[in-house]
């Protein structure tokens, strides 16, 4: 069944889209950095504060247990949306970054060393190659990138030919923020399989796209941010099969993660409070549920099918633009166009732009590798929300027109 | 927050964009231009992945000769062939002088006084997020100079 898509009633949940910017109406374009929160979220984190605030986990009073129960009900309803086994899979971390790192250390530290390697793709995010430099600066191993072509789509044989015994982790991101590219993950997670390798999939920028199913998938490790997906900043998760969890040592000690401490001996708490040291970002948490369940009142695959009719049509009419070259032209594609325009540099291009109204981000988009692979040092890139339409494209297309004449 | 009267009127972008920043950053001075260098500095701004390189000639405490490369948008080119058009033939007291009144000439509009062909610069005083693409090139020199 299909589900209808009203965009202009659903522009009706985002109180910023009334903002003007510059005296012109806002067009944001800028969703692949954070997307902006429909008044569902906005009002389940303030309505927390105002009525329900109390330390979850820990106080035998109304407010803790309801605190405790909203946020339970957030990670019952996180666990739904990705089509997790059981909530103990579910870790609320700070975000993707977080929960990268903490892979990272608590699981492949302790199984890594000099001889071993690490592999990723050339088109990660930053939060997708340091934590993995750092463990190899700490360990010995090695780091290894399987290749993109100019497209901006990863080279399979290339990345089935590195695949070997030593290969200890490998982590690819879902969608690509720099190019929009989707990964076929399930392809390279059987791949991986062949060699018992545990698979790290960086869910960030397919979170808000696309409806993401962690067991269809078939990796190991998914991580991903709330403020990707119309939930609050701070607030992140990482799933993890539970048998794998269970002999991950904790990352971080303190109160929460314990079930009994003296000063000879702590026996940690269980999954997922194991991985979740200290008081946790329980408004965040509220808000995720909150943004969970507006995305399920839309239906994923309505809000895919809108956003391809964006990406569709502003491939099409950004080609179109004289001096226009769109980086990353990837077969499968969600949300994201990079590009950049004659000899303007992006820096300039974005700051004229914003005079439009319109938000869009320059520069390298936190994967420098990717702008060094197409000999750019940075890129203007529009990314798409499911509130954006047909006319914010054209305001756009007539902005960048402007922009060219001014700098001709 | 107050949203009134933020940085960006069409005048704000005019001020950025003179057509003195325009000329300078399409032909600029110094850029890849060979001169008898004594000393560089490379310089990233993290935020764009621009890249800035200084080359300096100095003999004795004097500036002779100064020239750029890199990768950067038009505010960071501008303010670089600037640089190299009005700093050669001074002293490098002089450099350090002007180049610490830039920098405090970006963030105040009560610095007023300074060298008139610099005065294009201080455009970027309304976009704080652009104040670096000014600054690089004269950090990058006034670190070729520590040297």
């Amino acid at each position: 069944m299909s589900v209808q898509f009203n965009v202009e009633k659903v522009r009706h949940d985002f109180p910023i889209l009334t903002r003007q910017v510059h005296g012109k109406p806002l067009v944001y374009f800028d969703n692949a950095a954070s997307v902006q929160r429909p008044l569902a979220v906005i009002e389940a984190t303030d309505d927390f504060y105002r009525m329900h605030n109390a330390n979850v986990h820990r106080g035998v009073h109304l407010l803790s247990q309801e605190a405790t129960d909203l946020y339970e009900a957030a990670r019952r309803g996180l666990t739904r949306f990705i089509n997790a086994p059981s909530e103990r899979e579910v870790i609320f971390t700070r975000g993707t970054t977080e929960s990268i790192n903490l892979v990272a250390q608590s699981f492949l530290r302790p199984r890594i060393g000099p001889g071993d390697e690490i592999l990723i793709t050339h088109m990660e995010h930053h939060s997708n190659i340091v934590p993995w430099q750092m463990l190899c600066e700490q360990t010995g191993a090695s780091l290894k990138v399987a290749p993109i072509n100019q497209r901006g789509e990863l080279e399979l044989d290339a990345l089935e030919n590195m695949l070997s015994e030593r290969v200890k982790l490998l982590g690819i991101v879902h969608v690509s923020n720099a190019l929009g590219t989707v990964n076929p993950i399930e392809k390279v997670v059987q791949m991986a399989k062949r060699f018992d390798i545990p698979v790290l999939v960086d869910g960030a920028q397919a979170m808000p796209h696309q409806q993401v199913d962690v067991q269809a998938l078939g990796c190991d490790f998914y991580a991903l941010s709330g403020h990707k997906m119309y939930g609050p900043t701070g607030i992140g998760a990482l799933w993890a099969r539970e048998q794998i969890l269970e002999d991950m040592p904790p990352w971080q000690g303190g109160g929460e993660m314990i079930t009994k401490v003296t000063f000879n001996e702590t026996i940690y708490n269980e999954l997922p409070a194991k991985f979740e040291a200290g008081t946790p970002n329980i408004a965040g948490g509220v808000g995720l549920g909150a943004a969970i369940e507006y995305l399920t009142g839309l239906g994923m695959d309505a809000i895919s099918v809108h956003e391809a009719t964006i990406l569709e049509a502003a491939t099409a009419k950004l080609s179109a633009v004289d001096g226009l070259r769109i980086i990353g032209t990837a077969a499968h594609k969600a949300g994201v166009i990079s590009f950049t325009l004659g000899d303007i540099h992006p820096h300039d291009l974005g700051t004229v732009i914003d005079h439009h109204g319109v938000a869009l981000r320059t520069g390298h988009h936190c994967a420098m590798p990717v702008m060094q692979f197409f000999k750019v040092p940075a890129t203007a890139r529009v990314s798409f929300g499911l509130y954006n339409t047909l006319e914010e494209v054209d305001i756009l297309i007539d902005a960048l027109e402007q922009s060219r004449e001014m700098f001709s | 927050m107050n949203t009134e009267n933020k940085p960006g009127s069409i005048d704000d972008l005019a001020q950025l964009y003179r057509k003195i920043i325009l000329r300078h950053s399409s032909n600029p001075v110094g850029f890849q231009k060979l001169i008898k260098e004594t000393c560089r500095h490379e310089l990233f701004n993290p935020l764009c992945g621009d890249r800035i390189v200084i080359m300096l000639q100095l003999e004795g405490q004097i500036i002779e000769d100064a020239a750029f490369d890199g990768e950067s948008c038009a505010i960071c080119r501008a303010s670089a062939s600037l640089l190299c058009e009005q700093v050669p033939a001074g002293g490098i007291e002089e450099f350090t002088h002007t180049q610490q009144w830039l920098e405090r000439a970006l963030t105040s509009s009560e610095e007023t006084d300074g060298p008139p062909a610099l005065q294009a610069l201080l455009g970027v005083r309304k976009y704080p997020s652009r104040i670096k693409c000014v600054t690089l090139p004269w950090t990058a020199a006034a670190s070729a100079l520590s040297q």
